[in-house]
């Protein structure tokens, strides 16, 4: 089902830059508000836009292959094409016609969000975030610093909300020392977010944040004109152990922060969380997705704040390159700076002395002061390497990948 | 001489880790966009003593 313009019939997109809904024929600007009977069918049950599971559309001789598992048939209200939908879809377009579709039975009592947070970012914007931050760094292909507008996709993300609090007490230690801390904290939470689509990385999109929930509205069909979306689909069970876990990580983050030492190790700590649900969101994304011979990277947009998220893929050349250029400029520096200081004591030293003074002291001192800054310059790099690696795994993520890929061809 | 090879040694390792680190830090800066820990805005109320009663 679409919503269509009271004005020539054809179907009506979301546009977040009037944040109204705009006709894809005429141009006509509608408030979703003055729309008649736009929810009056949420409830009825046996709709005929139910979708079909595809096993019951095969004929006998066809079998179910993996890739067909959890799909399911529906026929556009459009054009009368047959459109798949995996099953936790509620919006998505017409293959064929390329109309919003909303699968309004998808959208039941239970499933129902209460609020949502409107698309603010439009898709050109989207583009235009990513190519200016994340594909003008000196190290990413010049083939990447375009992006076909195929690959942009606006998708709404299911999250719970939760309110609660958390208190602990926390034992540290120093190093390996008998010294112990120990520090009693308490916090509250109000609308923590958490991410219930099991085809997402929670911790993808947990970088997305934060939303600003108080420009959220009443849940609306008209906002997914355009747009595609899903329901939530991870057990009630699931979700509260994710709450927690996500309270506690929050929690204890900031207790670190305030601890006098870093260095510290925490030797007990028993968080006691009480968290209770008190809504269920919609939020905006974009999803833009490049392919990089047969690697996709998947870029997340915040539609709301325009936040940025992901790791563009460098050109291994240039950065080995500019590391060795650099080591070589740095060495003969080293080596330039060593020779001067041998000359300085030459003039003030004679030479039956030179070699008890330089060799030994000057030597001895540059020796391990090079060593040490080699160690710390090594594990520090080192980290930063490790932690790039695993923000390009995420962006190159399979499961996000496929979570985009399903969705129908047209593009908003 | 042993002691001038290993200055030698330890120079080049201290350049070439630093060269490494800075290219590290380029790439951090100019390829990886979104930080974690801003979700922490939904946090209220925050409060950390230790057992002597400083408030930090």
């Amino acid at each position: 089902m679409s919503k269509n313009c009271p004005g020539c019939g054809a179907p009506m997109e979301y546009d977040p830059s009037f944040d109204a809904l705009v006709c894809t024929s005429c141009g006509s600007i509608v408030d979703p508000k003055t729309l008649p009977d736009a929810d009056s069918f949420y409830y009825e049950d046996n709709s005929p836009e139910e979708p079909q599971d595809i096993r019951d559309t095969l004929s006998e001789f066809e079998e179910l292959t993996g890739e067909m598992y959890d799909c399911h048939v529906y026929k556009c209200s459009q054009c009368g094409g047959e459109v798949t939908v995996s099953g936790t879809e509620i919006s998505t377009r017409c293959v064929y016609c390329g109309s919003t579709a909303v699968v309004f039975s998808r959208i039941s009592k239970e499933n129902r969000p209460d609020r949502i947070v409107p698309f603010s970012i439009t898709k050109e914007e989207a583009v235009s975030l990513v190519e200016e931050k994340l594909l003008s760094g000196r190290f990413v292909p010049k083939r990447f610093k375009k992006i076909p507008p195929e690959c942009v996709r606006g998708i709404y993300i299911p999250y719970f909300t939760y309110d609660g609090e958390i208190s602990d007490t926390q034992q540290h230690r120093l190093g390996i020392t008998e010294k112990s801390y120990v520090f009693d904290g308490s916090a509250t939470f109000e609308n923590l977010l958490v991410e219930c689509c099991s085809s997402i990385n929670n911790r993808f999109s947990a970088l997305l944040e934060p939303y600003n929930l108080k420009a959220s509205v009443e849940f609306d069909t008209s906002y997914l004109m355009g747009f595609y979306s899903n329901i939530q689909d991870v057990t009630p069970r699931r979700a509260r152990g994710l709450s927690e876990l996500k309270a506690k990580t929050l929690f204890q983050s900031q207790m670190r922060q305030l601890t006098p030492n870093k260095t510290m190790k925490t030797v007990s700590s028993a968080p006691k969380i009480t968290l209770q649900r008190t809504g269920y969101v919609l939020l905006p994304a974009w999803f833009i997705t490049i392919n990089d011979k047969g690697t996709p990277y998947t870029f997340l947009v915040n539609g709301q704040t325009g936040k940025v998220v992901g790791t563009a893929p460098w050109d291994k050349s240039t950065v080995v390159s500019l590391t060795v250029g650099l080591s070589v400029l740095s060495i003969a520096a080293v080596w330039a700076l060593c020779l001067s200081l041998g000359h300085l004591y030459a003039n003030h030293v004679s030479e039956a002395d030179m070699s008890d003074i330089f060799e030994m002291r000057v030597l001895m001192i540059v020796m391990c002061l090079a060593f040490v800054s080699a160690i710390v310059a090594i594990f520090r790099a080192g980290r930063k390497y490790f932690r790039l690696f695993e923000n390009r795994k995420r962006t190159t993520s399979v499961t996000t990948h496929i979570f985009v890929k399903k969705r129908q061809g047209g593009v908003k | 001489m042993i002691l001038v090879l290993l200055g030698y040694i330890a120079s080049i390792m201290a350049s070439a880790g630093l060269a490494f680190l800075f290219v590290a830090n380029i790439l951090r800066i100019s390829n990886s966009y979104g930080s974690e820990g801003e979700s922490q805005s939904c946090m209220k109320k925050f409060k950390c003593v230790d057992v002597d009663q400083r408030p930090r």
